[in-house]
């Protein structure tokens, strides 16, 4: 009898002390925003140059089905121009890759020259303007050993000093059918910048592989992206901000879009080989 | 600036103030309090690495009329407050309104002494609720050309605009007590019997969004979590 009203007790503080959750009609809070989002990123040498454009959708409330396209708008008026001689490409609508695009031919992408795009779609007009960096050398790719038995890859390259330049860096394993898997995570360092440590030599420390892990592939291949500032911020953004984590601090959603969302953003690529054993 | 009334047994006090502070600390976007020592990252995130450093203002008023003596004793306070902050690395260098930023907060405390013996008393206090960061959009992934995806996931992205962005709804909660005294030989013995939040106000503690599943569909939600709904107690002292 003792025991049962100990457990009585016990279970009456338990739940007085508890954390109660339970759902708040969202409609009084006032948090809903309906936005043009548009997306695109742009490298020299592409041979197509795709923009993506569609229309948040609410938070609450029924969602749409999975996969659905709804959002997804198909009829709005693309213009992507070459801000150094003037030129002008409006952009088609693919329903197959749910992408405006445009051939390189028609908008061929220059390093060191800025871009305007600008996408009307029914009342919604969004603007944005890039600079498209120039490439910067991937000098090493290596193999280095972990603590124990594990390797991680490191790249090295030389930061220019007389720019503010921005990186991300990737490394993929290739096997002999020419696959690519991208399994080495940079996590931290996955993306750089030298505005507080302008020049000299950067490094990227990535992935842990086990021994095992490289088995089957031929190659390691190490990229260095160099990207502007705006494809810099709205990638670390997304690489820090943990949703899963309550206990995350949100960032805010960094856009160069002007009326709208999203990322007008440039970047070229230096691939650097490394021939595994 | 302060004054007493003693013969109508109450006393005015109305106070202003302003403060800025320098080198304010604040976690920074994407700061986490879980991956310290996580030991799947490629190098360890030290405190240091999660916080970044600003200014903040704080200013606003306060009003307290307070009763000192008789058989009932308390007080009504106001203040009207508020507090900005400012970050280079937050908010897009923006300033905006610090999370524990409260704009009224009222108390009104009463005491009542019906005897020697037996003491009420009660306290009701409200509160502006705390500002919170909820995104105000969802939009689709995008995929990166160069071969792999942006983000790790297809999960539509939340929007978030501004930091601090949402007013949680107001805190507020009454407390009761009553006080028994005897005198006994060695002292005073009080048994004190309370309600911690008697009408069981379900203040917000934070929200967060969610999805609920109905059947083949999903239906977003804002949830609400709440702390100590109401709380009875019981207290036994002794003065000697």
């Amino acid at each position: 009898m003792k025991q049962l009203t100990r457990l009585s007790v016990l279970a009456i503080i338990v739940m007085l002390l508890g954390a109660c959750e339970e759902e708040v009609d969202p409609g009084k809070l006032g948090i809903q925003d309906e936005l043009l989002v548009v997306n695109s990123l742009i490298a020299q040498g592409r041979d197509t140059v795709f923009v993506q454009v569609s229309m948040s959708r609410p938070l609450f409330g029924v969602l749409p089905e999975p996969g659905s396209t709804d959002d997804l708008v198909t009829d709005a008026i693309v213009t992507m121009t070459n801000e150094r001689d003037n030129r002008t490409a409006t952009l088609t609508y693919s329903p197959e890759r749910g992408l405006y695009w445009v051939r390189g031919n028609d908008m061929r992408i220059f390093s060191g020259v800025t871009y305007s795009l600008r996408v009307e779609a029914g009342e919604h007009t969004a603007t944005a303007r890039c600079t498209v960096p120039f490439p910067v050398r991937l000098l090493d790719v290596r193999l280095v050993p972990g603590e124990d038995i594990e390797q991680r890859v490191v790249l090295g390259w030389l930061d220019p000093s007389n720019t503010v330049n921005y990186y991300g860096v990737r490394a993929l394993l290739v096997n002999a059918q020419g696959d690519l898997y991208d399994t080495a995570f940079f996590d931290e360092e996955e993306y750089h910048s030298d505005v507080t440590t302008n020049g000299g030599g950067f490094s990227a420390r990535g992935g842990i592989f086990l021994p095992n892990d490289l088995q089957g592939f031929d190659q390691l291949v190490g990229e260095l992206i160099s990207c502007d500032e705006n494809y810099y911020l709205y990638h670390r953004n997304r690489n820090t901000f943990t949703e899963d984590d309550p206990f995350s601090e949100p960032g805010l959603t960094h856009t160069n879009i002007e009326g709208g969302t999203g990322i007008f953003g440039a970047f070229a690529v230096w691939k650097r080989v490394l021939t595994l054993d | 600036m302060a004054r007493d009334f003693p013969e109508k047994n109450f006393s005015l006090s109305l106070e202003g103030y302003y403060k800025k502070s320098e080198q304010v600390i604040n976690y920074k976007e994407g700061a986490s309090f879980l991956v310290f020592d996580d030991p799947s990252s490629t190098r360890e995130v030290s405190w240091e690495d999660n916080v970044t450093s600003g200014q903040s203002w704080s200013y606003g008023a306060e009003f307290l009329l307070q009763r000192k003596y008789g058989r009932f004793t308390g007080w009504i306070g106001y203040t009207l407050s508020w507090t900005e902050q400012q970050f280079d690395e937050l908010n897009g260098g923006n300033r905006f309104y610090a999370r524990f930023d409260r704009r009224h907060d009222v108390s009104l405390v009463g005491i009542f002494k019906k005897s020697e013996r037996v003491t009420f008393s009660g306290t009701w206090v409200y509160g502006t609720g705390n500002n919170f960061t909820l995104p105000t959009a969802q939009y689709r992934p995008f995929y990166d050309s160069r071969g792999g995806s942006i983000f790790f996931s297809d999960r539509y992205i939340n929007y978030y605009d501004e930091r601090n962005n949402f007013r949680a709804e107001s805190y507020h909660r009454l407390d009761l007590s009553v006080q028994l005294h005897k005198q006994k030989k060695r002292g005073i013995r009080t048994w004190e019997f309370s309600l911690y939040n008697s009408y069981s106000r379900k203040n917000p503690f934070y929200y967060y969004t969610d999805t609920r599943y109905l059947g083949n569909s999903e239906e977003g939600v804002l949830k609400r979590i709440t702390l100590f709904p109401i709380l009875p107690s019981v207290t036994y002292k002794f003065q000697f």
